[in-house]
């Protein structure tokens, strides 16, 4: 379970705070597949990248089963980072001149771990994902939704509970979108994974169970 | 292979040119450090006090210019921290920590520095062998030591490293945020406050050095310097950065002066080539004084052959002067009592004493006094001009020599530049030091050579031309010269690759900007336009920037020779050095934006613009 309490972020810049959160405190069960929602600006990747460790409010806790994110340090949060969640973000993110294969098992690298002794659950999320075809190309190669789809890969080697996705279907097409949100889908149905999007388009948020609409970093 | 080096590999692989300059810059840094040692053994045969500032003028300028070549390693290391920000980030995300992203980095740079030491070594050796065909031989020969390779394969191993490190920690106070959407740079630098330091730095090493100076104390001197030097190095960087400023207030109009200051890797080879022309412009002021003042040296002997022991030990007794006197060949021949650094009191040393008759004076020597003295008073002293002046004393004072007063009777006129020259008479001399024998036989001949020979068939084996002596140390000082010059030379190109390095960041760093003004309609040639002028702005920042460091070091030279007791009256200041430094700037500027035009006029408008989409 993820617990956001009275969180505001404040950024300064050039002298002048702003605050993009605004005492948001949301609460999203295991299993659910929650899309946020809200104009450009409103706050939603901030939130994001809150819920990912990937960035530290500038008030407010942030609990994970139980554990508080403003109590963990460097390593505490890259192993949370590792293990328990999985970023998608809008623009991939890959490293460009690894393989598709070999993007996909850097976090069990990262663990300390043998790729080798992943090659059957990278092979698996290869076909969930469908890249067996490009499984050797680098990622600067590939097009946007291949790109996006090794992204979605990469999140779930380590067998995350929750994934976290900044706008994963921004750049696709609608037929690309469509193929992305259901595997998005499936992922939740079928592996119980926690998934907690950031969308702009109407159908997507009609893939998931719930939407939280932001509005000037308050939710609405 | 893991694939965390897979990655690095293909780092280096893929930015062909970018991993050339890094390891090159590294190379030569570690080629330079190969031929200084060796060098320096070479100056240690060299056991001449004469030499002594010489080569200690060579260790300054390695210092510095060691200094200059470690700070384009690192500025190159900055740079590629730079562009892995992105990767850094995205391994942040999926769970790297802190940690195990600077090892990566530390890692890569172990790399860099594996492949730099392979380049070092064979530089060396190959610049060594080169530098010792270019010498005529003055010296002892240049040998290879394997020390010194391990040495040279040592420091490109941990030299790299050194240099990633500072950039790697910086790198850590980064949110994973902030590296993933690469706004970590927005933050505006503290420049006032650095700049005030360097100042500060600047203005008491400089002032340190003139004390120092004063105290002969050489540790101390070296210690000032540096932290000028230090101080120095601290300004450039705000320096560059309001200079630029204020060409963008001036030219407020044009669009690329105007965002000048904001172009970081402009402003980091404006400071490379500010650090570089202050460098070369200091070392080039350094040799020139010593190329003047040793030239002159042997101006002072009116006689042809010299006897005496290496160590001025005063053993030559009258009658050994006389059966030099007898040999055939020789003219005339009288001994002569010498000290060379007499202690002078509160004064500096007196770094030639002689002991002689003002006939013996007249007979052997090119003294003369400005106005005639044609006895020597006991108790009194004759001191040349450059002295008496350094030291403000006039005819008719007092200065204790050794642990005796002496009366300052006559002024000996200048005759070279660094005149440090005392006669005192016979009897003084041998009261004062408690000697009956002659430090040295000084012999007149019309057939030096043949003289010689016959001096040591008698057993004079020190016995030597004072041609033979002045063409011996005419070699040596071509020698030396030739190598300074060479360190020179390898310096800057250590210093061109650093500029090289920079510029071809800047393009590709800005390659994005420069596609989306083409699709706009900004055809190639304004683009190419701008690159120029990006260039000869920096180049003209640098270069004078420079100079100012440069005239201000040569400032502190006069201080720094002193020390050696090596009196510089004065730096000539050559105009042509001065343009040549800021031609030059510019022309390297202009030269090295040749790989950004290239690359400009290659550039693949839509390929760019899609490729920073995806
Ligand atoms: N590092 C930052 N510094 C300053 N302002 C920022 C920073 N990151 C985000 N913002 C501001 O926060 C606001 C919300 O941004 P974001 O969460 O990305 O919005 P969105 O809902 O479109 O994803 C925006 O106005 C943005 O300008
Ligand atoms: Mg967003």
């Amino acid at each position: 379970m993820i617990k956001a309490q009275s969180i505001f972020k404040t950024f300064t810049i050039g002298g002048e705070s702003v605050n993009v959160l605004n005492d948001i405190n949301i609460e999203i069960n295991d299993g659910e597949f929650v899309s946020v929602t809200g104009a450009s600006g409103s706050g939603k990747s901030t939130l994001l990248y809150l819920l990912g460790a990937l960035d530290a409010p500038t008030s407010g806790e942030i609990i994970v089963d139980g554990t508080h994110l403003s109590k963990m340090n460097d390593k505490q949060t890259s192993e949370y980072r590792r293990k328990r969640v999985g970023f998608v973000f809008q623009f991939y993110n890959l490293i460009q001149n690894l393989t598709v294969e070999e993007n996909i098992v850097l976090p069990v690298v990262l663990d300390g771990k043998k790729a080798k002794g992943y090659a059957a659950k990278s092979d698996e999320l290869i076909a969930l994902v469908g890249l067996e075809n490009v499984r050797k190309q680098k990622g600067a190669l590939l097009s946007g939704g291949q790109q996006q789809r090794v992204a979605i890969a990469r999140a779930l080697i380590n067998d995350p509970h929750i994934i976290l996705a900044d706008e994963p279907i921004g750049n696709l097409d609608s037929v690309k979108s469509a193929e992305i949100m259901k595997l998005l889908q499936k992922i939740n149905r079928e592996k119980g994974v926690t998934i907690v999007q950031v969308t702009h388009s109407r159908e997507s948020v009609g893939y998931g169970t719930r939407e939280i609409r932001l509005q000037d970093g308050k939710v609405v | 292979m893991s694939i965390v080096i897979k990655h690095i590999w293909r780092n280096i692989k893929e930015k062909k040119l970018m991993s050339a300059l890094i390891i090159l810059s590294l190379a030569i840094s570690g080629a330079l450090l190969f031929v200084a040692l060796s060098i320096a053994d070479v100056l240690d045969t060299v056991a001449d006090s004469e030499f002594q500032s010489v080569t200690t003028v060579f260790l300054l300028i390695f210092v510095v210019t060691s200094f200059m070549s470690v700070f384009v390693v690192f500025s190159s290391f900055k740079y590629v921290m730079a562009l892995r920000v992105k990767t850094l980030g995205t391994l942040r995300s999926i769970g790297a920590d802190k940690k195990r992203c600077g090892n990566l980095l530390l890692l890569e740079s172990v790399v860099y520095g594996l492949i730099s030491a392979v380049f070092a070594a064979a530089a060396g050796i190959v610049l060594l062998l080169i530098l010792g065909k270019a010498l005529s031989g003055g010296t002892a020969a240049l040998v290879i030591s394997p020390t010194y390779i391990l040495i040279t394969v040592l420091f490109c191993l941990l030299l790299s490293p050194i240099c990633a490190y500072l950039p790697v920690r910086a790198s850590e106070k980064y949110s994973v945020k902030e590296l993933i959407l690469q706004t970590h740079r927005i933050k505006e630098k503290k420049r006032l406050p650095v700049l005030l330091v360097g100042l500060a730095l600047t203005a008491i090493g400089v002032l340190l050095v003139l004390i120092n100076a004063l105290k002969y104390e050489e540790w101390a001197v070296y210690c000032s310097l540096f932290v000028s030097l230090a101080g120095f190095v601290l300004c450039v960087g705000p320096l560059v950065h309001y200079f630029m400023a204020l060409l963008g207030k001036v030219f407020s109009n044009n669009f690329t002066v105007r965002n000048m200051r904001e172009n970081r890797s402009h402003n980091t080879i404006a400071v490379l080539l500010a650090i570089a022309v202050a460098v070369v412009f200091m070392v080039n002021s350094a040799n020139a004084i010593l190329i003047g003042a040793t030239d002159k040296s042997f101006a002072l002997y009116n006689y042809d052959i010299h006897i005496s022991t290496k160590t001025n030990d005063a053993i030559y007794s009258a009658a050994e002067v006389a059966q030099v006197g007898g040999v055939s060949g020789i003219t005339a021949a009288d001994g002569i009592y010498y000290q060379s650094e007499a202690d002078a009191g509160g004064h500096i040393p007196v770094m030639n004493l002689y002991g002689m008759s003002l006939s013996k004076m007249n007979a052997y020597f090119n003294l003369t006094t400005e106005e005639e003295i044609t006895a020597q008073d006991a108790k009194t002293i004759l001191l040349s001009r450059d002295y008496l002046e350094r030291e403000k004393l006039a005819k008719g004072d007092t200065i204790t020599v050794g642990n005796a007063e002496f009366e300052i009777a006559g002024i000996i006129k200048e005759m070279f530049n660094s005149g440090n020259v005392g006669v005192l008479s016979e009897g003084d001399f041998e009261e004062l030091y408690g000697v009956s024998r002659y430090t040295l036989i000084a012999a007149k001949s019309d057939i030096p050579d043949a003289a010689r020979n016959a001096l040591r068939a008698e057993g004079f084996q020190t016995a030597a031309t004072v041609a033979d002596m002045l063409a011996r140390i005419k070699s040596i000082n071509a020698d030396l010269f030739t190598t300074v010059n060479y360190i020179i030379v390898l310096s800057t190109t250590a210093g061109v690759f650093g500029v090289l390095n920079n510029l071809l960041i800047a393009f590709a760093s800005r390659k994005r900007e420069r596609a989306l003004l083409r699709s706009i309609g900004m055809s190639k040639r304004q683009s190419a336009k701008t690159i120029l002028v990006e260039a000869l702005i920096t180049g003209l920042t640098g270069g004078s920037l420079g100079l100012v460091g440069g005239l201000l070091l040569t400032a502190v030279i006069p201080a720094v020779f002193l020390v050696f007791e090596f009196p510089v009256k004065s730096v000539p200041l050559s105009p042509a050095a001065i343009t040549l430094c800021i031609i030059c700037s510019a022309a390297i500027c202009l030269l090295a934006s040749l790989i950004s035009l290239i690359s400009n006029s290659k550039l693949n408008v839509i390929q760019t613009l899609r490729e920073e989409i995806l």
